[in-house]
């Protein structure tokens, strides 16, 4: 055996050279904001600079006033109340950079954040949940390793395709893939029998079945695949009565106080924008989420769905639509975090909160304007907001943005870097790039960066060429 | 390069004219080379002024016409029976020019090839005859006369032949292996009852012809392969192109395979798929399978190409030499990525800049073409199509046999088969050699190799797990043997068109699975991928829980398992037949004669019907971008109305007699999809009295299976129509049809259904 086989039969095992970091988390829950949230009206609020007709774009910093935390000295934008009150026990990065500048295109950014790779990467890549579930496996043989809770099973047009290929498996096969739940309330339909169909009647098929299965060619019953067949087949109705189940009923279980506390503190007739408004859809996944790791799910991926100018993704009215959605959010992800502290589970499970991009002050008075996509060192000085639509957070931002994280191994009660108070609002302490913040959330995970496995005859890693560095000041000591 | 070489002693017969060939992928044209050499050359003596033996070479017709002694100067299509040619060869007496120096042999190459590509006056010479014209000089010469059964016995260490499997295994093979499907009923009887010798031969002749089938189950397979998408741009991306007709024609066509690659690749070839530009954010965006946007985009492109059709993984050295592979320094591949852009690209190494220009170069020596490399995009599309395709190019033919050996054996004779290598050589290189030497000889006829493999006594081995080959990567060297195929799950489309096929006994082909313009959880947990944003050779034929309680539990399977029409008949042998085709064994047919006496658990529920809309129809709105067309909307209903596969949809109208609408459209929107999904369009309906118009969910498009109506639109063209109400009328189950359709369920997810064995 010459060196590069030795290599190669190293890499295909899934093995890499280095020590395998200890665990301090087991689950992750990772709540995905797609749209592009403006972190300068959320977590890393600027000077509050209120509207005034006229105003030049340089002058607007912020819409909001900024509030207190229960963290000393440090403030989030105001609407964010009840997270400002858990902010004691995470962690918020004010400094992660990008050297890609995104543009215009929220796919390619939202690929990036999803999977750790630039579009396109020339081969089909897992998401995140993908590799944390596949590497770590299953915590119940029961409970799905991947779910993915809030984005609708739809593949009706060309942008909700591409979405799936990022919260997808990628090569890593079905196996992998996420079990969707698009809407909590209705759990995972495929756990149930199909009306009509009862328990009684599903057991007696599968048992006929396996008698007929049974009566096949001998050559076919005792292959390998043929048998693992069957036993997926078992496995998979086993999931049935597995606790996974049980989670969907949170309606039953859990307290109508509870219940409340994860929904959003509006209704559809406060709303500017009613044509977006999802309900509870995003509270009730988080809670829907808690249950699941309570019964053993490995990652959770919980979003607040994405369509183009909805949501986050805001190009005018940004102040206002803004309010609007903190007032979506805030609750129901305080409540999580307050609920996992509360029953000993924040230890041991990583909340992380994401966004494609950040943003900042718009060259144009409106979006699809800008000539050369989003230019990311505008500083506003020649543009004059004119009406209270232009008053807003409206351009993508790459160069700069936030990203949170509770318990799982990262420190309880940090902000980490720091951005310009003034445009353009670029890092200026402690910048750090995806990469490294990946390879520091699977380092809490027992995972190595150069973790990898084989597609197309060549290692294909966690973090981009294995290269991701854990960045220690984000961990915490214990555990 | 001597290992990339055939193990044959085989040199290309390549002409002494053909050495200095003129470059392969260089037009012809009448005006611009064939005149003036004629000129130059014969016009002294030849011409209408001076026609020395009666010749004139003055215009194509003059030269088919010839002269008084020798025939025709020129034969279209022949130039070993052209005058001309034998002539100016000196293969013929008097050489000519007579008395002059010979023509050089570039011009004498150029002469042949137009006369072999059509002789025409045209400008431009047909390319596809010209492309055939070329290959078919540099054709290597036949190899060996041996076959793919003693090739592979050759290695075998057990020199006892395995045994043939049994006309039912094979029946199932070859009808998914062909065509995608299995066999109805009476295709199966047909087959099976057959007492001729040669009938396994026959009925691959016969699934071959299929053409449509035929082009169906490729159809598929090349769209992931190539990255086809069916929107010009995703959200500012863009995409390969929607290649989806194109492939299926060529397969309906059995085109070259040679002949498809340069299409795809060479714009200058008059079958090449075109595609409209993309706009996103202002830009123009280039759409195709080969995109060079940008530098990425570009060298994406190149190792896309490379994987796909030869074979060759280059992705790793498009920032660093390939760690692996010391083959693939990072130069030689951006060397050949530079054919995919009109400019040599600048070598970036791990995204470092280097100001380092790379003159772009084919990474393969191809004896007898030209070095050159032009200087526009499309004259170097063009160089690399030629240069791809050539027969001398060591691995494209080798690339495709393999592709089809591992299709219908399950394992290549390399693996990974995106990935040849030279120090990891095929496990029968003899076999792949030979196939790819037969292969080019047939014209790159993908039928005729299919034919030879589905022939083998190899292919039509017994499935015996004991005999059966896997590859191990970290054991790659080790020798497969194929003494029995390997067992091959059913693709999501191969096995959803079978469940229709053995329910109902028919397929329509614009019901067939791979048309869907979106996949399903279903189909996605079967393995159909969600997009095709990134190209893909292979699905994994893993199973997993989520598939599993698809086909348990899901709807839509349920729904293609229980509204097979085959239920009605109640006679669970027949289901054997259609799912199987076979018949059950006397143990298969008592237990599910012992499944139908069980209490019946089946629901039973009367016809009903159930009003959906009553007489509050909204206003009708004109539709802004259909001028004309009023559209009534009745939408975001508190209870949307659950359908299921066999119920009827049914609305009460009348029309006015006076002024009937030009067309009446009904269209249905249901829970998931923003857009209608559903529409019928009422034809000639009668007037002037109130009318039930019924639509049964089974005839619309796409498949309705079961799901929730969330909005009914009535749609006119111009006059006047009124709408009383609408709703569906649930069928009636039928308790044995359930439980027969439970013992169908049973059939096709046994693992004799979902495996080719």
């Amino acid at each position: 055996m010459n060196r590069r086989e030795f290599l190669l039969g190293s890499l295909a095992a899934g093995a890499a050279l280095g020590q395998q970091p200890v665990a301090k988390a087991d689950s992750v829950i990772f709540i995905w904001l797609p749209g592009g949230v403006a972190h300068t009206d959320t977590w890393d609020p600027k000077k509050h600079t209120p509207y005034r007709q006229g105003m030049k774009g340089s002058e607007l910093l912020g819409t909001c006033p900024s509030i207190p935390t229960k963290l000393d000295g440090v403030f989030l934008g105001k609407g964010l109340e009840n997270i400002a009150s858990v902010m004691d026990k995470g962690t918020i990065i004010r400094s992660l950079v990008s050297q890609t500048k995104f543009g215009a295109i929220h796919l390619k950014a939202q690929y990036y954040a999803n999977t750790g790779y630039l579009f396109p990467a020339g081969v089909k890549v897992p998401s995140t949940g993908a590799v944390i579930s596949r590497t770590l496996g299953r915590r119940n043989p029961n409970v799905p390793g991947y779910i993915y809770i809030g984005r609708d099973i739809d593949s009706s047009d060309e942008e909700k395709l591409f979405i799936s290929e990022y919260l997808g498996p990628g090569f890593y096969g079905v196996n992998y893939a996420p079990f969707m739940i698009p809407e909590p309330a209705k759990g995972l339909s495929t756990l149930n029998a199909v009306s009509g169909m009862n328990m009684d009647r599903l057991d007696r098929r599968q048992e006929y079945l396996k008698t007929i299965t049974g009566l096949e060619q001998k050559e076919l019953t005792t292959a390998n695949k043929a048998t693992d067949y069957i036993k997926v087949m078992e496995d998979a109705r086993a999931m049935m009565d597995s606790p996974v189940k049980k989670s969907f009923d949170y309606f039953k279980d859990e307290k109508p106080e509870t219940i409340r506390a994860y929904e959003p503190d509006i209704t559809t007739d406060q709303l500017m924008d009613r044509t977006y408004f999802n309900g509870n859809r995003f509270g009730h996944g988080l809670l829907l989420a808690r249950r699941l790791v309570e019964s053993g799910a490995r990652f959770i991926q919980v979003e607040y769905q994405y369509g183009p100018f909805k949501g986050f993704d805001m190009h005018e009215n940004g102040q206002q639509r803004m309010v609007e959605m903190k007032r979506q959010i805030d609750k129901p992800i305080a409540q999580l975090i307050r609920d996992l502290d509360q029953r000993g589970l924040l230890d041991r499970t990583m909340v992380v909160i994401a966004s494609e991009f950040g943003r900042t002050i718009a060259s144009q008075p409106a979006a699809g304007q800008e000539p050369d996509g989003f230019a990311e060192r505008h500083t506003g000085s020649e543009l004059v907001i004119e009406n209270e639509k232009m008053y807003g957070f409206h351009s993508h931002f790459s160069s700069c943005n936030s990203m949170l994280f509770f318990g799982g191994g990262f420190k309880r009660g940090l902000v980490h870097g720091k951005s310009s108070p003034e445009h353009p609002m670029v890092a200026i302490e402690n910048p750090v790039a995806l990469i490294d913040v990946r390879a520091t959330m699977f380092h809490a995970l027992g995972i190595k960066p150069d973790q990898n496995f084989v597609t197309e005859g060549r290692p294909f890693y966690v973090t981009k060429d294995g290269k991701g560095v854990p960045i220690d000041a984000l961990l915490s000591s214990i555990g | 390069m001597s290992s990339e070489r055939s193990r044959f002693p085989m040199k290309l017969a390549l002409p002494a004219f053909c050495l200095i060939a003129s470059p392969a992928f260089a037009q012809i044209g009448y005006n611009a080379q064939i005149k003036p050499i004629l000129e130059q050359n014969c016009s002294k003596c030849h011409s209408a002024a001076d026609r020395a033996s009666g010749f004139d070479v003055s215009t194509p017709a003059l030269l088919q016409k010839g002269g008084l002694k020798d025939g025709p100067g020129v034969v279209p299509g022949k130039p070993d029976e052209s005058a001309i040619i034998l002539h100016i060869e000196g293969k013929r007496e008097p050489r000519m020019p007579r008395g002059g120096p010979p023509l050089a042999p570039e011009q004498i190459t150029v002469l042949r090839e137009w006369v072999a590509a059509g002789a025409s006056s045209d400008d431009f010479v047909d390319r596809e005859k010209l492309m055939v014209t070329r290959r078919n000089n540099r054709l290597p010469p036949a190899p060996p006369a041996t076959s793919i059964d003693e090739l592979i016995a050759a290695k075998w260490t057990n020199r006892t032949p395995p045994a043939l499997c049994d006309d039912v295994a094979f029946l199932r093979r070859v009808y998914l292996d062909v065509i995608g499907v299995i066999p109805t009923i009476e295709e199966a009887r047909r087959f099976l009852s057959s007492p001729k010798p040669d009938k396994r031969a026959a009925l691959i002749e016969e699934l071959l012809a299929r053409n449509s089938d035929y082009a169906a189950h490729w159809t598929p397979f090349w769209e992931e392969a190539l990255g086809s998408s069916t929107a010009p741009v995703t959200g500012g991306i863009p995409n390969h192109g929607n290649h989806r007709d194109w492939l299926f024609r060529s397969f309906v066509a059995n085109k070259p395979f040679d002949v498809m690659v340069a299409e795809l690749i060479d714009p200058t070839m008059p079958g090449h798929p075109k595609f409209r530009d993309g706009l996103a954010n202002g830009k123009t965006l280039q759409v195709g399978f080969i995109l060079s946007n940008n530098h990425t985009e570009t060298i994406q492109s190149a190792a896309n190409v490379a994987q796909v059709f030869m074979a060759t993984s280059m992705k790793c050295a498009s920032c660093h030499n390939h760690f692996l592979n010391s083959e693939w320094p990072q130069t030689r591949f951006m060397a050949f990525a530079g054919l995919f852009s009109a400019q040599d690209l600048e070598l970036i190494r791990c995204e470092r800049k280097s100001n380092q220009f790379i003159p772009a170069k084919f990474p393969f020596e191809v004896p007898g073409t030209s070095s050159t490399v032009p200087t526009t995009g499309e004259e170097r599309l063009s160089l690399a199509a030629a240069m791809i395709t050539d027969p001398a190019n060591p691995r494209f033919a080798k690339a495709i046999v393999n592709r089809l050996w591992r299709r219908y054996l399950g394992l290549g004779l390399f693996e990974p088969i995106d990935d040849y290598r030279n120090d990891r050589p095929a496990t029968n290189p003899e076999l792949l050699d030979w196939l790819a030497v037969d292969f080019m000889r047939s014209g790159y006829d993908l039928k005729h190799s299919i034919r030879l493999i589905l022939n083998s006594r190899t292919y039509q081995y017994r499935y015996d797990p004991a005999e059966e080959d896997h590859f191990d990567v970290s054991r790659p060297n080790k020798p497969r043997y194929y003494r029995s195929p390997s067992l091959r799950k059913l693709t999501a489309e191969q096995l959803l068109d079978s469940v229709i096929l053995a329910g109902s006994q028919k397929l329509e082909p614009e019901k067939r699975v791979y048309l869907d313009k979106t996949t399903t959880a279903l189909t996605r947990a079967l393995g159909r991928p969600a997009s095709r944003n990134e190209i893909s050779t292979a699905r994994s034929d893993e199973v997993a829980v989520v598939q599993s309680l698809e086909l348990l539990n899901g709807e839509e399977f349920h729904d293609l398992v229980y509204s097979g029409s085959l239920l009605e008949k109640a006679d669970p042998e027949l289901l054997y037949l259609a799912a199987l085709s076979r018949p059950p064994t006397k143990t298969e047919q008592n237990q599910s004669v012992k499944y139908l006496e069980q209490a019946v658990f089946a629901r039973t529920n009367p016809p009903a019907e159930k009003v959906w809309i009553d007489n509050n129809l909204p206003a009708g709105e004109p539709l802004p971008n259909a001028p004309g067309v009023t559209r009534r909307l009745f939408r975001d209903a508190n209870a949307p109305l659950p359908y299921g596969p066999k119920d009827v949809l049914f609305a009460e109208g009348m029309i006015d007699p006076q002024d009937p609408p030009k067309q009446i459209t009904l269209q249905w929107q249901v829970v998931g999809q923003d857009s209608f999904v559903y529409r019928k369009s009422l034809r000639n309906p009668e007037t002037g009295k109130w009318l039930r118009f019924e639509i049964p969910l089974s005839e619309l498009t796409p498949r309705a299976s079961s799901g929730k109506i969330t909005g009914w639109a009535f749609d006119q063209t111009g006059g006047k129509a009124e709408w009383r109400k609408a709703g569906i009328r649930i069928a009636q189950t039928n308790p044995t049809a359930e439980l027969l359709g439970d013992i169908l369920w049973a059939l096709t997810a046994s693992p004799e259904f979902q495996y080719i064995h």
